[in-house]
Protein backbone atom coordinates (compact mmCIF):
# COMPACT_ATOMS: atom_id res chain seq x y z
CA UNK A 1 0.00 0.00 0.00
CA UNK A 2 1.43 3.42 -0.92
CA UNK A 3 1.30 6.08 1.78
CA UNK A 4 -1.87 8.15 1.53
CA UNK A 5 -1.42 11.57 -0.08
CA UNK A 6 -0.63 14.25 2.54
CA UNK A 7 -3.93 15.98 1.89
CA UNK A 8 -6.66 16.11 4.50
CA UNK A 9 -10.23 17.18 3.92
CA UNK A 10 -13.37 18.14 5.79
CA UNK A 11 -15.85 16.89 3.20
CA UNK A 12 -17.66 14.57 5.58
CA UNK A 13 -17.79 17.23 8.29
CA UNK A 14 -19.18 19.81 5.85
CA UNK A 15 -21.74 17.35 4.52
CA UNK A 16 -23.00 16.64 7.98
CA UNK A 17 -23.00 20.34 8.89
CA UNK A 18 -25.18 21.05 5.85
CA UNK A 19 -28.05 18.91 7.03
CA UNK A 20 -26.55 15.57 6.16
CA UNK A 21 -26.15 16.05 2.44
CA UNK A 22 -25.70 12.52 1.13
CA UNK A 23 -22.58 11.35 -0.65
CA UNK A 24 -24.71 10.65 -3.70
CA UNK A 25 -26.16 14.19 -3.70
CA UNK A 26 -22.72 15.75 -3.38
CA UNK A 27 -21.34 13.46 -6.09
CA UNK A 28 -24.16 14.34 -8.44
CA UNK A 29 -23.68 18.06 -7.77
CA UNK A 30 -20.00 18.02 -8.65
CA UNK A 31 -20.10 15.38 -11.38
CA UNK A 32 -18.53 12.32 -9.77
CA UNK A 33 -19.92 9.07 -8.40
CA UNK A 34 -20.89 8.42 -4.81
CA UNK A 35 -17.93 6.03 -4.61
CA UNK A 36 -15.52 8.80 -5.52
CA UNK A 37 -16.90 10.98 -2.71
CA UNK A 38 -16.40 8.02 -0.35
CA UNK A 39 -12.80 7.61 -1.59
CA UNK A 40 -12.15 11.35 -1.09
CA UNK A 41 -13.53 11.26 2.45
CA UNK A 42 -11.44 8.21 3.29
CA UNK A 43 -8.31 9.90 1.92
CA UNK A 44 -7.94 7.22 -0.77
CA UNK A 45 -8.21 9.68 -3.63
CA UNK A 46 -7.19 13.30 -4.10
CA UNK A 47 -9.68 15.01 -6.42
CA UNK A 48 -8.68 17.10 -9.39
CA UNK A 49 -8.35 20.83 -8.87
CA UNK A 50 -11.62 21.33 -10.72
CA UNK A 51 -13.50 18.94 -8.45
CA UNK A 52 -11.87 20.48 -5.38
CA UNK A 53 -13.22 23.88 -6.44
CA UNK A 54 -16.63 22.40 -7.22
CA UNK A 55 -16.81 20.81 -3.77
CA UNK A 56 -15.79 24.09 -2.11
CA UNK A 57 -18.34 26.05 -4.15
CA UNK A 58 -21.03 23.51 -3.29
CA UNK A 59 -20.48 24.22 0.41
CA UNK A 60 -19.98 27.94 -0.17
CA UNK A 61 -16.49 27.99 1.30
CA UNK A 62 -12.95 28.37 0.01
CA UNK A 63 -10.86 25.42 -1.20
CA UNK A 64 -8.54 25.77 1.79
CA UNK A 65 -11.54 25.45 4.09
CA UNK A 66 -12.16 22.01 2.62
CA UNK A 67 -8.68 20.70 1.84
CA UNK A 68 -5.49 21.04 3.83
CA UNK A 69 -1.88 20.02 3.25
CA UNK A 70 -0.33 17.80 5.90
CA UNK A 71 3.12 17.38 4.32
CA UNK B 1 -17.66 -10.70 1.42
CA UNK B 2 -21.16 -9.78 0.22
CA UNK B 3 -20.84 -6.46 2.04
CA UNK B 4 -17.60 -5.68 0.24
CA UNK B 5 -19.15 -6.60 -3.12
CA UNK B 6 -22.23 -4.47 -2.45
CA UNK B 7 -20.04 -1.50 -1.52
CA UNK B 8 -18.24 -1.54 -4.85
CA UNK B 9 -19.03 0.74 -7.76
CA UNK B 10 -20.31 -0.98 -10.87
CA UNK B 11 -17.03 -0.22 -12.63
CA UNK B 12 -15.06 -1.97 -9.90
CA UNK B 13 -17.41 -4.95 -9.95
CA UNK B 14 -17.05 -5.08 -13.72
CA UNK B 15 -13.25 -5.00 -13.37
CA UNK B 16 -13.13 -7.93 -10.97
CA UNK B 17 -15.73 -9.93 -12.90
CA UNK B 18 -14.20 -9.34 -16.33
CA UNK B 19 -10.69 -9.98 -14.99
CA UNK B 20 -11.84 -13.28 -13.50
CA UNK B 21 -13.52 -14.16 -16.80
CA UNK B 22 -10.34 -13.38 -18.76
CA UNK B 23 -8.22 -15.53 -16.44
CA UNK B 24 -10.75 -18.37 -16.49
CA UNK B 25 -10.96 -18.30 -20.28
CA UNK B 26 -7.18 -18.16 -20.65
CA UNK B 27 -6.84 -21.12 -18.27
CA UNK B 28 -9.49 -22.99 -20.29
CA UNK B 29 -7.84 -22.20 -23.62
CA UNK B 30 -4.28 -23.07 -22.66
CA UNK B 31 -5.47 -25.93 -20.46
CA UNK B 32 -7.24 -27.50 -23.44
CA UNK B 33 -4.22 -27.00 -25.65
CA UNK B 34 -1.95 -28.35 -22.92
CA UNK B 35 1.69 -28.91 -23.65
CA UNK B 36 0.97 -28.93 -27.39
CA UNK B 37 0.76 -25.15 -27.34
CA UNK B 38 4.37 -24.83 -26.24
CA UNK B 39 5.93 -27.57 -28.39
CA UNK B 40 7.87 -26.71 -31.49
CA UNK B 41 6.09 -27.03 -34.80
CA UNK B 42 2.57 -27.51 -33.45
CA UNK B 43 -0.36 -26.59 -35.68
CA UNK B 44 -2.50 -23.57 -34.90
CA UNK B 45 -5.76 -24.60 -33.18
CA UNK B 46 -8.17 -22.54 -35.28
CA UNK B 47 -11.25 -24.30 -33.88
CA UNK B 48 -10.13 -23.64 -30.32
CA UNK B 49 -9.51 -20.01 -31.13
CA UNK B 50 -13.00 -19.58 -32.53
CA UNK B 51 -14.45 -21.35 -29.47
CA UNK B 52 -12.40 -19.13 -27.19
CA UNK B 53 -13.59 -15.96 -28.90
CA UNK B 54 -17.22 -17.09 -28.90
CA UNK B 55 -17.19 -18.10 -25.22
CA UNK B 56 -15.35 -14.96 -24.14
CA UNK B 57 -17.77 -12.66 -25.98
CA UNK B 58 -20.76 -14.61 -24.64
CA UNK B 59 -19.31 -14.55 -21.12
CA UNK B 60 -18.68 -10.80 -21.33
CA UNK B 61 -22.25 -10.16 -22.43
CA UNK B 62 -23.58 -12.27 -19.54
CA UNK B 63 -21.36 -10.44 -17.03
CA UNK B 64 -22.43 -7.00 -18.28
CA UNK B 65 -26.13 -7.91 -18.40
CA UNK B 66 -26.03 -9.32 -14.85
CA UNK B 67 -24.22 -6.19 -13.61
CA UNK B 68 -26.68 -3.94 -15.43
CA UNK B 69 -29.67 -5.71 -13.84
CA UNK B 70 -28.07 -5.68 -10.38
CA UNK B 71 -26.96 -2.03 -10.60
CA UNK B 72 -29.76 -0.22 -12.38
CA UNK B 73 -29.05 3.44 -12.96
CA UNK B 74 -25.32 3.11 -12.40
CA UNK B 75 -24.41 0.89 -15.36
CA UNK B 76 -23.74 2.84 -18.53
CA UNK B 77 -22.93 6.09 -16.77
CA UNK B 78 -19.72 7.68 -18.05
CA UNK B 79 -16.59 7.15 -15.98
CA UNK B 80 -15.84 9.97 -13.57
CA UNK B 81 -12.34 11.40 -13.07
CA UNK B 82 -11.25 8.76 -10.52
CA UNK B 83 -12.52 5.85 -12.61
CA UNK B 84 -10.97 7.27 -15.78
CA UNK B 85 -7.62 7.80 -14.03
CA UNK B 86 -7.65 4.24 -12.65
CA UNK B 87 -8.49 2.87 -16.07
CA UNK B 88 -5.72 4.87 -17.75
CA UNK B 89 -3.15 3.62 -15.23
CA UNK B 90 -4.27 0.02 -15.73
CA UNK B 91 -4.07 0.41 -19.51
CA UNK B 92 -0.51 1.72 -19.10
CA UNK B 93 0.41 -1.35 -17.02
CA UNK B 94 -1.19 -3.60 -19.64
CA UNK B 95 0.90 -1.89 -22.30
CA UNK B 96 4.06 -2.72 -20.36
CA UNK B 97 2.98 -6.35 -20.00
CA UNK B 98 2.17 -6.65 -23.69
CA UNK B 99 5.42 -4.97 -24.73
CA UNK B 100 7.47 -7.29 -22.52
CA UNK B 101 5.75 -10.40 -23.87
CA UNK B 102 6.13 -9.24 -27.49
CA UNK B 103 9.84 -8.52 -27.07
CA UNK B 104 10.49 -11.86 -25.35
CA UNK B 105 8.41 -13.77 -27.93
CA UNK B 106 10.22 -12.10 -30.84
CA UNK B 107 13.62 -12.77 -29.29
CA UNK B 108 12.64 -16.41 -28.84
CA UNK B 109 11.41 -16.53 -32.44
CA UNK B 110 14.72 -15.16 -33.73
CA UNK B 111 16.51 -18.03 -32.04
CA UNK B 112 14.08 -20.87 -32.74
CA UNK B 113 12.03 -19.86 -35.81
CA UNK B 114 8.87 -21.38 -34.38
CA UNK B 115 5.88 -19.54 -35.81
CA UNK B 116 3.13 -21.37 -33.88
CA UNK B 117 4.95 -20.79 -30.60
CA UNK B 118 5.28 -17.12 -31.50
CA UNK B 119 1.54 -17.04 -32.15
CA UNK B 120 0.70 -18.70 -28.82
CA UNK B 121 3.06 -16.40 -26.94
CA UNK B 122 1.58 -13.26 -28.48
CA UNK B 123 -1.94 -14.55 -27.87
CA UNK B 124 -1.05 -15.25 -24.22
CA UNK B 125 0.34 -11.72 -24.00
CA UNK B 126 -2.91 -10.28 -25.32
CA UNK B 127 -4.95 -12.27 -22.81
CA UNK B 128 -2.64 -11.23 -19.98
CA UNK B 129 -2.81 -7.57 -20.94
CA UNK B 130 -6.62 -7.70 -21.05
CA UNK B 131 -6.70 -9.27 -17.60
CA UNK B 132 -4.33 -6.56 -16.33
CA UNK B 133 -6.60 -3.81 -17.68
CA UNK B 134 -9.66 -5.18 -15.86
CA UNK B 135 -8.02 -6.34 -12.63
CA UNK B 136 -5.71 -3.32 -12.47
CA UNK B 137 -8.64 -0.91 -12.74
CA UNK B 138 -10.58 -2.75 -10.04
CA UNK B 139 -7.53 -2.98 -7.77
CA UNK B 140 -6.77 0.73 -8.06
CA UNK B 141 -10.38 1.64 -7.33
CA UNK B 142 -10.33 -0.61 -4.26
CA UNK B 143 -6.92 0.42 -2.92
CA UNK B 144 -7.05 4.11 -3.78
CA UNK B 145 -4.36 6.08 -5.51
Amino acid sequence: MPPPPPIGNRVRELREARGNVSQAQLGEAIGVTRHTIIAIEQGKYSPSLESAFRIARFFGVGVEDVFSWHG
Amino acid sequence: MAMVWNGMSVREKSGWAMGALMIAMAAWYFGRLGAAAWQAGGALPVGMLIAYLFLTIAGSIVVQVVLAIANRGEQGAPADEREAAASMQAVAWAGHVLTMVIVLALLWFVGHRDGPLLFHSLFAGLLASQAVVHLGTAWLLRRGF
